[in-house]
């Protein structure tokens, strides 16, 4: 009988029996891992801010052209704007006391103080005036600015999908994503696919224009060469440029009829 | 802890294993410290005090300040089993009675080594079990969350960037925490190991001078 009791006691020292001890470990350790979660996930410590730089996103493409200065910052077109009409004003006060005396002195020598005094009162009268029109143009330029810097808002908003609150364009992009204009799309995409080394051709003044149909999955549904260029495999070349843009990502959502206009020098480019 | 937020089903439960058994491995390695720091102190302290002592009552009296101790362990077992020989009288004596209390005593300190053994190797299963799967746990989450990326790729028909990069960055946070569970307790099993092993060299080196110790106590 000591001997099954003896056997019990090492059962129990060899492990049978759970050790109190490791409960109270793992509520340390639970403790532990529930601190470091709190601490990386940022609700104990302030989350470092990254400085990220200013992303500009400019658009190139519907930009208007007519008024360069509508791209740039609030300050420079003041400053312009206000050099303007003082060269302007100048012009004003000056027609009438400069040809006077340039002709008058030479032949009649009095004529100047008539031509000094003429010019010495209207400058004091007109000052006011050309004031409030140097005032008026100013005011007029700058409704004429903010209207093109409106209508050049107008003009990127409404290219934006409706409900759509994408930042236009891709700042990471390289230039070749669908955007505004698929005819552009297109052309680098058929530039990028199109490969034809120019000892094929006869003649470097190859052209030839091709109406392609994409529907509005976006997948290519035919194409027809409008205007060959007379040579076999220069038309080759660009049927087999077209079949590999069978595609167009992302879809643009209508159907896509353009002309191409295939030029080998372009190409050589 | 987006990651982890935006983490789908399965990768959240691979990631709950994981935390389960980074936390029973953390528990254990604290545990073991513990417990292998003070064997270790206790027995060199032990085996001061038995080799200042020239009698096994007097030793037998001061055990309780050396509890952690493997050694004191043995020592017990086998001064009980002497004293048992001792107190029941062979029925030859001579030699040959000598020599079964001996190997009496020596099966009993063959016995509470493997005990002790035992106990101090106790839970380190759990570890090298950690180290050894929950990469693999780990990384099982990071291939389901990639073919679910993949899947949410297909769908979309977007293969962008900024489509791809979220889905495969959720995925791997799986094998990181999986090696963040497994490093450790790997480090630990190996350390653990190595002083259960210094421990057990002590109990044998032990157990033969407390045997030879009873020779000579019997030739006496």
């Amino acid at each position: 009988m000591s001997g099954s009791g003896h056997n019990n006691r090492w059962r129990r020292q060899a492990g049978g029996r759970r050790d109190p001890r490791l409960a109270a470990m793992l509520g340390y350790s639970f403790g532990l891992h529930l601190l470091l979660v709190l601490l990386f996930g940022g609700w104990l410590l302030p989350r470092m801010q990254h400085s990220k730089p200013p992303v500009y996103v400019v658009d190139l493409v519907n930009l208007p052209v007519k008024n360069p200065q509508a791209g740039r910052p609030d300050g420079a077109p003041k400053h312009k704007v206000k050099a303007r009409p003082k060269a302007k004003a100048k012009p004003v006060a000056r027609p009438k006391p400069k040809p006077k005396p340039k002709v008058k002195p030479k032949v009649k020598p009095k004529s100047r103080p008539k031509a000094v005094s003429k010019p010495r009162p209207k400058p004091k009268v007109d000052y006011r005036k050309t004031e409030s029109a140097i005032e008026k143009l100013r005011r007029k330029r700058e409704r004429e600015e903010l209207k093109r810097k409106l209508a050049a808002l107008e003009a990127q908003d409404t290219r934006r999908a409706p409900g759509s609150k994408a930042p236009l364009g891709e700042t990471a992009g390289t230039g070749s994503e669908a955007g505004v204009s698929y005819r552009t799309w297109l052309q680098q995409a058929y530039k990028s696919a199109w490969s034809l080394s120019k000892y094929q051709v006869r003649s470097l003044d190859l052209k030839a224009d091709v109406e392609v149909v994409y529907d509005a999955r976006g997948f290519l549904r035919d194409y027809t060469v409008m205007k060959s260029s007379g040579d076999r495999r220069f038309d080759d070349s660009i049927t087999q440029a077209i079949r590999r843009v069978d595609r167009l990502e992302p879809p643009p959502g209508r159907t896509i009829r353009e002309i191409i206009k295939f030029n080998l020098k372009d190409l050589q480019e | 802890m987006e990651l982890i937020l935006g983490a789908g089903p399965v990768v959240k439960l691979v990631l709950l294993v994981l935390a389960y058994f980074s936390i029973v491995s953390w528990a254990i390695i604290f545990l073991k410290f513990r417990i292998v720091r003070r064997a270790i102190i206790d027995s060199d302290r032990f085996l001061d005090f038995f080799w200042a002592k020239k009698r096994f009552d007097l030793i037998g009296q001061g055990l309780k300040d050396f509890s952690q101790s493997p050694l004191t362990v043995l020592f017990r077992e086998g001064y009980q089993e002497l004293l048992r020989g001792s107190r029941q009288p062979s029925e030859g004596g001579g030699p040959s009675a000598e020599l079964g209390r001996s190997a009496n005593v020596a099966r009993a300190l063959r016995r509470a080594t493997t005990s002790e053994t035992q106990r101090l190797e106790k839970y380190l299963t759990f570890l090298a079990t950690t180290g050894s799967t929950a990469p693999f746990i780990g990384l099982f989450g990071t291939v389901w969350g990639i073919m679910d990326s993949f899947h949410g790729i297909g769908k979309t028909g977007s293969a962008s960037l900024a489509v791809v990069a979220p889905g495969i960055s959720e995925a791997l946070i799986a094998t990181a925490i999986g090696l963040v569970a497994a490093i450790p307790a790997v480090m630990a099993y190996n350390h653990f190991v190595n002083k259960v092993n210094v421990l057990t060299g002590e109990m044998d080196n032990f157990c033969q001078e407390f045997l030879n110790i009873v020779q000579r106590m019997g030739r006496d």
